[in-house]
This record gives structure tokens, sequence and C-alpha cells, in this order.
């Protein structure tokens, strides 16, 4: 590979591409949103008061007269439908002739006096997006990208296929973003999100121009082979990815989605106003979760390492038996068996409490306290957890020479000497990428903590994937969730930093 | 072979030039399952069979996932006409726009009766929202009070339950009291509302809750928990406890009734009046329990393109053959009143319950602030009713966590 610079005009040009997609739908939304204004103003025009009548002892108005007495029909639908909402609202668009398209605008505001003053206004639909013009957009760049990436040679190839990759981006993201504008109401008002559109692919760029000029080098060929994981992440993984992001800096209180800058993550980061060891607080989860992830891999590898160098023993008999037996606890869904562990942690009527009371030892309330109802959730994910590490050291136990044990032998050495020396340093290629594996999946083990303690004690056992999923989910404040996924990401790139250099030194010393 | 090819082309083409119009198609959503999209299959077809140009596509939507796709489907135009589902999201659906507003719909006709007579009030209300009515209700869900009758009897009043409870757990320890989730606040609610403490939201979205009475609330559920109610009890404990008659009484709704199919001695009773709650009751009695009234209705798409149709299938669902039909097939508790009337419905204790229950029910709220309460109210229950926290404490985090999520 050529440590190549990536010059200044590919930037530039990436730049303009993106802005361009970027701005594209930005014009789109300000258009329709110019639209809006205009057909306000022209709602004074020609109006009717209407009044609504209550009767019946209904909470609810049942009949509406016009000016002049005239009552409005059912077939008046669109006139009630403007009366519920306020003038808050913008105006709504009438399909008066059936036809699909909308063609009167109406609005209304309540009048002095009692009732509503409704206006009309007839209406040319806003366009909507050009879109066979942007897919055909998207293709020719596409094209253009894999043309310049793998066949032109001149110097201009590594530049322009950076510029034409971020316009893919580009466009792929504001596909994503009009439709997120139909399930963000209001994020529209606040043109963010299309500018969101125009920076996310300048962002990526960087990443994007060496991915683009390693293309250039003599393993294009591997390059190749990738692409279409790499099209597919990016679809499935990076847009929703760049769209959670964007999401961390609104709230959306129902209606509309405002721009609150920074304040989420401030406030999470200032430990919610809570004490740090308010079960609440930011730091409190987190420090339970890192205790969690930190004891669960512990226990998964001791567990597992011993359980697989037992199974090693050649004088063991019923191995196979074993071994399947060992791996059930994996196989079985984890929702099941996370189900079967609550129950049988059930201070009153579970099997857990049975036993100790057989054994004439105290029953022991195990979601009343967070110590023991973290150590039931610990005791459940264990269960989970030993059998992938078991496989693991099993694998990489049969790659050992036996050879090795038998020099040792030979020189006298004892079995932990032969551990120590002999199966552990071995050991260390396979089982580190399966700890650091471990590590992420036990970091964000959602299912266990949700089905065993459920957070009981008041919370106090929840790990921030789950304090995340309450925010979002229990309480519909998704800036605010997003923003705490976005900090769970962080720390989780900044551990993976830090495993990644100990592996490496790993590699360097035992390599 | 090539003859008869030719004969059977010339009749498709026959056939093609007579075809008849096309006839309407009402798409139906529902997150129903067993008996009730039996029911609710049945009775489509029999509209079908009296409107022969319309066709109802009945589709069954997982419950968790039905939210989501409406207000994905509807603003795009790919949702259906008409959906069945419970109106605590009236509000919020009603904010975006997506429900065709009844008013007009069902406004009285001069020498017809009135439409929205033929439900419970509280039922149609719940379906209201701002001054605009979103829905006509198929059937309400409530809490009620289940007892073991070889245990116990259908105590009046809180008093009487307690002494029952306490006789029952002198006698054998392994029994216990009252079995409900008591962090929850769906089942807190009877106490809650009885004791004065309703919460609600203003429209921009501040909580409005009368917290010395909701503290009192939590003071006696603390109470009860600490005698009568089994620790860590959830709904399959109870479920469990309630079927080796270690538990006398449950508070669950017409959903428990399915589990209950081979109990031998189950009864169902109206919650009972709650003692010292210091609230007075018009009628100079204790206060009733006030447990949550939750409305299936029956919604019209805002953007639904056969909207008089839709309606015509509206008035069809909910009127009296339906509702009886869905009564005594589904075992729904249906919202039309008159259905009640029938001999056979009303000598049904568990209908008489039930009704009897719906008249101190308190809507849910369809606010869409709602949403905002149900965890934070769950911790302070879990802090206040389970481990005792003094309700001003719990209740003082509650209010600064729901005003957070504003």
């Amino acid at each position: 590979m050529s440590p190549r610079k990536p010059g200044l005009l590919a930037p530039l040009f990436a730049l303009l591409l993106a802005a361009g997609a970027g701005a594209l739908v930005y014009a789109q939304e300000a258009r329709s949103e110019a639209e809006r204004l205009a057909l306000l103003q022209a709602a004074e025009g020609p109006q009717r008061l209407i009044t609504p009548i209550k009767q019946g002892g209904w909470s609810f108005p049942r009949r509406f007269e016009a000016k002049g007495g005239a009552i409005l029909s059912p077939q008046d639908t669109h006139v009630a439908a403007l009366i519920f909402s306020t003038e808050a609202t913008p105006p709504r668009l009438f399909d008066l002739d059936g036809d699909g398209a909308p063609d009167q605008a109406l609005a209304a505001r309540p009048a002095e006096g009692g009732g509503f003053l409704v206006g009309a206004a007839p209406l040319t639909p806003p366009p909507s997006l050009p879109w066979g013009l942007l897919c055909v957009a998207l293709l020719f760049s596409l094209g253009m990208w894999a043309w310049l990436a793998f066949a032109y040679p001149g110097r201009w190839a590594g530049p322009l296929g950076a510029g034409f990759g971020a316009l893919n981006l580009g466009l792929i993201f504001s596909f994503a973003a009009s439709r997120a504008l139909d399930v963000l109401p209001g994020a529209r008002l606040s043109g963010a999100l299309p500018l969101a559109a125009a920076l996310i692919p300048l962002v990526l760029y960087g990443a994007l121009g060496a991915y683009t000029r390693s293309l250039r080098s003599p393993h294009r060929a591997a390059f190749a082979y990738i692409a279409p994981a790499m099209i597919g992440m990016s679809v499935l993984i990076l847009v929703p990815f760049a769209f959670g992001f964007g999401l961390a800096f609104f709230r959306f209180n129902g209606q509309t989605s405002e721009f609150v800058g920074l304040s989420h993550f401030a406030h999470i980061l200032a430990s919610s106003g809570y004490a740090i060891t308010h079960p609440l607080s930011f730091y409190y989860t987190l420090f339970v979760t890192v205790m969690w992830t930190a004891l669960n891999v512990a226990l998964h590898v001791s567990i597992g390492l011993g359980i697989a160098l037992i199974l090693r023993e050649p004088t063991l008999r019923f191995k196979g038996v074993y071994r399947v037996l060992l791996i059930v606890p994996w196989a079985v869904p984890n929702y099941i068996t996370a189900l079967i562990w609550r129950g049988m942690f059930n201070a009153e009527y579970g099997l857990i409490n049975h036993g100790l009371s057989a054994l004439g030892l105290e029953k022991i309330q195990w979601f009343s306290a967070p110590l023991t109802a973290f150590a039931a959730n610990l005791i459940t994910n264990t269960w989970l957890g030993f059998p992938f590490m078991m496989v693991v050291a099993l694998g990489a136990l049969q790659s050992i020479p036996r050879d090795l044990y038998e020099a040792a032998d030979v020189d006298g050495a004892d079995g932990w000497q032969k551990f120590k020396l002999i199966t552990l340093p071995l050991l260390r290629p396979a089982l580190l990428p399966a700890i650091i594996l471990g590590s992420v999946w036990t970091f964000n083990m959602f299912n266990i903590i949700y089905l065993v303690s459920q957070g009981r004690p008041n919370n106090s056992t929840d790990i921030l994937i789950v304090e995340a999923y309450r925010v979002a989910f229990e309480q519909e404040r998704y800036g605010y969730a997003a923003a705490y996924s976005v900090l769970i990401f962080l720390l989780l790139l900044l551990y993976s930093r830090i495993t990644e250099r100990v592996s490496k030194a790993a590699e360097e010393a035992y390599g | 072979m090539r003859a008869s090819t030719l004969i059977s082309l010339a009749l498709l083409l026959a056939c093609g030039g007579e075809a008849p119009p096309q006839p309407i198609q009402l798409n139906l959503w529902h997150a129903y399952r067993g008996e009730e999209t039996a029911t609710l299959e049945a009775l489509v077809a029999e509209f079908e069979a009296q409107h022969p140009t319309l066709r109802v596509n009945a589709v069954s939507v997982p419950f968790d996932a039905f939210p989501n796709k409406i207000t994905a489907a509807i603003p795009r135009g790919n949702g259906p006409d008409l959906f069945i589902f419970g109106h605590d999201r009236v509000g919020g659906w009603a904010e975006k726009r997506l429900l065709e507003p009844l008013n007009l719909w069902s406004a009285p006709i001069a020498g017809a009766p009135d439409l929205l007579e033929r439900f419970f009030k509280p039922t149609v209300e719940a379906l209201a929202y701002e001054g605009g009515l979103y829905g006509l209700p198929l059937n309400f869900k409530t809490l009620a009070l289940f007892y073991d009758k070889a245990l116990v009897s259908a105590p009046e009043t809180t008093d009487a339950l307690i002494a029952a409870a306490r006789a029952l757990r002198q006698r054998d320890p392994r029994v216990w009291g009252l079995g409900y989730e008591v962090d929850s606040l769906y089942f807190h609610a009877p106490w809650l509302h009885a004791f004065g403490g309703a919460a609600h939201f203003s429209p921009d979205g501040a909580l409005r809750m009368d917290l010395k009475g909701a503290g009192a609330s939590m003071r006696f559920a603390h109470a009860l928990r600490a005698e009568i109610i089994p620790p860590e009890a959830d709904s399959q404990l109870i479920t469990g406890l309630f079927y080796k008659h270690q538990l006398a009484f449950v508070i669950s709704g017409p959903w428990f009734i399915a589990e209950l199919k081979d109990h031998p001695s189950w009864g169902v009773a109206p919650l009972p009046l709650v003692n010292g709650s210091g609230q007075t009751h018009p009628s100079g009695q204790d206060q009733p329990a006030g447990p949550y009234l939750g409305v299936e209705g029956l919604f019209m798409s805002s953007r639904s393109a056969h909207k008089p149709e839709a309606f015509a299938l509206m008035r069809f669902l909910t009127d009296e053959a339906s509702a009886k039909r869905r009564l005594k097939a589904a075992g729904q508790l249906v919202a039309n009143r008159a259905t009640y009337a029938d001999p056979e419905v009303a000598a049904d204790p568990v209908n008489q319950a039930f009704q009897r229950q719906v008249e101190q029910a308190v809507p849910l709220s369809n606010s869409p602030h709602m949403q905002r309460l149900w965890t934070p109210m769950q911790r302070a229950l879990s802090l206040s009713v389970v481990e005792g926290v003094d309700p001003t404490e719990s209740l003082a985090e509650l209010v600064k966590r729901v005003e957070e999520s504003r």
C-alpha cells in the first residue's frame, strides 16, 4: 500500500457532492414549508364561522352550525378534522375529488366569541422528491465509483472515487432521511435532518477515501470480495447508526422534535441530578455494568477452561455424552433459560430456596437486595455463558501438540508447571478473541437482566443497555435513549481500542 | 385439445366482458387471536353477505408491533381503513392526525335513535380527546375481585377483606390473602383513586397529581403487602397459588377468566369499598375502589378512501346483535349496553360483576403524556409499597423524573 496523501481536491469534491445531495432534500422541505405558509395566508380569504354545540351530556361537541343556521353533514368531515386541530397545527390538505392527490387546503382558527373560522384555498400539490432521478444518480455514481476504483488508471482516480463514494452515501442517507421524516414529525421544520444528510457522509469521507485508495493497492481483488458486505453494512448498520446518532441531539415531545444540542449528554453525565450512588445515576449503572461484565467473563473462562481440561483427560469415559450435555445450556434459547431461573430464584416457591431450607439454611429473598439480585443474574448468565468458552478452549487444546507435554514430563515438570508454561500460553491466541467477544456480548446482555432480576430492587441491578431500553420504550424518550446508546457505543469503542493494544502486545510477545 | 382450449378461452372472454364492478375493499386490522379472531371473521362474513359490493379484509397484526405499524403505515396511505386497539393511545394518534374524528359521522339524525346511546357512557368518553370523538367502543377491560369460594366469600369493604385474610392466615400461614402486582400502576390504581390521588396530564404535559392522596394510597397498599400479599408475586405465581387454594383474593381483569378454566371454585365480584380513605363518596358510604377502565375501540383512519363504507361496518360491529355474539362466543365484555338486558347474559355472575364494576371505573387517560408515567410510578410503588420507604420521598423523585421527561 502506498501511503499517498489524499490531496486537497478530494475532500472538496466530496463536500460538493454530498452537500448537493443534502441540499436537494433541504430545498424540498423548505419549499413545502413556504407553500404551507402561503396557504395560511390564502385561508384568510373566504371564511365560514362554525360553532360546535355540545348536547346530551357528552364532553365533546356533537353538532356543528355554520353561520346562517346550516348544520354540517357527515360529508363535511374535512371541516370537522380541522376544527379539532388547533390553530398551531399546519393546515390540513384535503382530497375533495378523490383522485388521491390533495386539491384543497383548509385552515381553522378559533374565532372571537366562540366557534371557529374556517377558510379554504385551492392547492397545487408540492411535488414529491424526484425518486426516479435520484435512483439514476445513485446507480450512475455507484458505477462511476466502481470504474474509478477498479479500472481507471490516472491520478484522479483516488479523489474522484472518494467523491463518488461520498455521493453514494449522501444519496442513501437522503433516502433514509426522507423516510425518517414520516416517523419523526416536526423534525422537518428544524432542517437538521437534511443538514445531517449532507454532513454525515462527510464524516464518513475519511474512511471511504482510505478505502478507495486501498483499492488502488495490489490487494484490490480482496477488497472487491468484501465490497458486497461493505454495502450491506452501510445500509443495515451505518444508516441506522447515523440516524440514532443524530437522534441523540433531539427531543421529541409527541408532536415536534426540537434540537437540544448536547444537553442529553450533559444531563446523563451529570448523573441526571442524582447522587452517584443512586441506582438511576449513570455512574452507578456503569459500575454495575462493569462488575457484571468482569465477573461474568472471569467465571465463564475459568469454568469453561476447567471443564475443557477435565474433558481432555484421556482416562475419562463417555466424553461425548458429557460434551453434549454441557453444550445444552448454550443451545437452549436464553429467554427460556432466564425465565426458568427467575422461577427458581423465587423467594417463596423457588427451587433454590426449597433446596436451601432442605439443607437447614435460611431462605434468601433473592430480589430484595441489590447484591443477591445481582448474584442471581450472575448465576444465570454463568450457566448460559460457560459452554461457549468451553467449546473454544476444547478446540484450542486439541491443537497443542502432545509431544510438548511429553518433553515436559521428561524434564520433570509437574502438572501446574505444564499448565502455566505450555497450556496457557498456547491457548492465549484462541482465548483472547473469545474473551473480547464474550465481554462485549455480556456488556450488552439485555435479556438476562431484563428477565431475571428485571432491575429489582428498584433498578439497582440494571445495566446500561437495559436502562437505555427503559428510557426509549417505557418512557418513549427516544432522544435521551439515543444519547445513552451513543455513550454505550463510546465506552465499547474505548474498550475495543484497549483490547486491541493488549492483543497486539500479546501477539508480539508470543507471535 | 386445441378446440377445448379455444372454447375455454372464448368462455373466459365472454365472462370477462360481463364482469361485475370491482367490489370496494375495506381493510380492518386487529390484534386478536383464537376465539376473538374467529368471531370477528364470522361477523365480517355476515356484513359482506349484507353488502355484496363490499369486501372486508380482516388482518391480524401482532399486538407489540401494532402501534408502530399504525403510525408508520397510515401517513403513507398503506394503513387500514379501520382498526381495533386499546384507547390509551388515542391522544397521540389524534395529535398525529391519524384518526378520523367521528363527531359528525355519529351526529344524531332526526327521527333515528342516537348511535352513541347504545354504549356505556364512560366507554365513549374514553375515546374522546380535546373535543374530538375518535372511535366507537367495542369492549372494555377493568379490574375486579376474584375470590376462591372454597376459602372466602365476596367482601363488601377492605376491612372485611383484611379480616377474612387474617383469619385464613392464622389457620394456615401458607395461605395468603390477596394477590396482585403491587408495583404496577395499573393494579395500584383502584387504591390510588379511592384515596383521591389520581394522576392527570395537562395538554402541555405537566403532571397533575394529588400527592397527599397518592401517598396515603401507598401507605395503605404497604400495610396490605406486609400482612396479606405474598412477596414477589407476579402473575404466574398468583395464578399458581390461586389454583392451589393458597390465595383467597386476586385483583385481575377479564383475561384472568381464561386461566381459570380448571379451577373448581372461583367467583368474581366488584372491588370492595375502601375503608379509611378520608374521601367522602356522594352516597355517604366509603369510597369505592377505582380501577382503570380500558376501552378497546374501533377506529377509522383519517386516510381511508372509503369512509362511508367504513362507518357502515363500524355501526354493524358495534350493534346489539354483533355485541351479543362477541360476548357469547369470544367472551368479550362488550360496551353495548343493551346486550346486558338479555336474560341469559344478565344471569351470568361474571357479567354482573364487571358491569357493576365499570360504573366505578376511571377511564385511563388517553393523553400522549401518560406513557411517561408508568416506569417512574413503578419505581415509586416498588420503593414505597414493597420496601416501605416514606411515600413523600418516592413521590418527590417521581415528580422530578416525570418533569424531566417533558
